[in-house]
């Protein structure tokens, strides 16, 4: 099967209306797309996703476990967390559990295609090195 | 834009849930999204004169009862279904109470949604089947007695004044509404729980364990 050039991308959000827009963006911007419930370790290993797209809904901490998890799994990974309200805080938070960049309830599809460019940017850039290393 | 075609609007505190959805009426090709809002806009409202409003409650600045007036208000001739994460009877019924048309719970797949508000269109009702099953087993539980779930936002925080001890004059002062509106509350209050005592309005709320 034919790899796209941007790399596989996990997908963890629960609603399936959202994980079908996140998927179509995805794939438009070259990644092989894989959709999960959890960012499970096994998932993780298996896919090993060069960008992570995490929906973060809900109370407490749980959600933001899930970008923990996956920042301990893929170091290298770009981790892009979709939060569900304006609230600076909740927005560190996701940014020091380890996300990326950190999409709020006002950013739109704009946003969301400049986040998943800045995350592939890099890694083909570091292709590019080893090419011609 | 063709006439036979549904007009949507889209009222989403989530842009990207907006798109989305809208993503999902374009595809579907029965659906105009006519316009999206983050909060009901009485005024777009009015000047898109939507159909349906499909409008996710999750994220509003108001509660039930004030998000889904103001929808009731800009677009009174529309019916609205609600979308939710909220697996909950106690607040669907609420959302019914206030004039939606469908509750929806937001782990709903795409084709599924899409059924969801073409059978509102074609003026039915839709709840998930989910939280309907929770509300059939709660009335099968009272054996016909009256349910306090059945009363709006509204008429709820009246009755907990009530409870309180309040006059409606009180009331009224406390809720800012005229004297007339707190009486026709309390009429249906009474009404809805076949009382007709302000002392039994007290033990319907201290059973419910609203006060």
């Amino acid at each position: 099967m034919q790899q796209n050039a941007a790399g596989p991308a996990l997908i963890v959000e629960r609603h399936p209306f959202l994980e079908s827009f996140l998927r179509h963006e995805l794939q438009r911007a070259g990644h092989d797309v894989v959709v999960s419930r959890s960012a499970s370790a096994a998932t993780l290993t298996s896919v090993c996703p060069a960008t992570i797209v995490i929906g973060l809904s809900g109370s407490g901490r749980r959600p933001l476990e899930a970008i923990r998890r996956a920042r301990r799994e893929r170091a290298d990974a770009h981790i892009l967390a979709i939060v569900d309200r304006d609230d600076p805080a909740w927005k560190a938070l996701a940014l020091a559990m380890g996300a990326n960049v950190v999409l709020g309830p006002a950013d739109g599809r704009a946003t969301l295609m400049k986040a998943i460019q800045i995350g592939s940017a890099p890694r083909q850039e570091n292709l590019l090195l080893r090419r011609t290393s | 834009m063709r006439e036979d075609l549904l007009r949507v609007v889209i009222i989403e505190s989530q842009v990207l849930f907006a798109k989305a959805l809208a993503g999902i009426f374009a595809e579907d090709g029965d659906f105009a999204v006519i316009a999206d809002f983050r909060t009901p806009d009485e005024a777009g409202l009015a000047a898109a004169k939507p159909q349906i409003v499909v409008i996710d409650l999750d994220g509003q600045p108001t509660d039930v009862a004030a998000t889904l007036g103001a929808c009731a208000t800009g677009a009174p001739q529309a019916r609205v279904c609600v979308l939710s994460m909220h697996l909950s009877s106690e607040m669907m019924q609420r959302c019914l109470n206030n004039g939606a048309e469908a509750y929806i719970v937001k782990d709903i797949s795409p084709g599924d949604l899409v059924r969801a508000i073409k059978t509102v269109a074609g003026g039915q009702s839709y709840v998930d089947p989910r939280v309907a099953g929770g509300l059939l087993r709660r009335r099968s539980l009272n054996a016909g007695k009256p349910d306090i779930m059945e009363l709006s936002a509204r008429e709820a925080e009246v009755l907990k004044l009530i409870a309180e001890g309040l006059a409606n004059k009180q009331i009224s002062a406390r809720l800012h509404l005229s004297e007339k509106t707190v009486k026709n509350h309390v009429s249906r209050i009474f009404s809805k729980l076949n009382i007709s005592a302000r002392t039994q309005a007290a033990v319907h709320a201290i059973r419910a364990g609203i006060v």
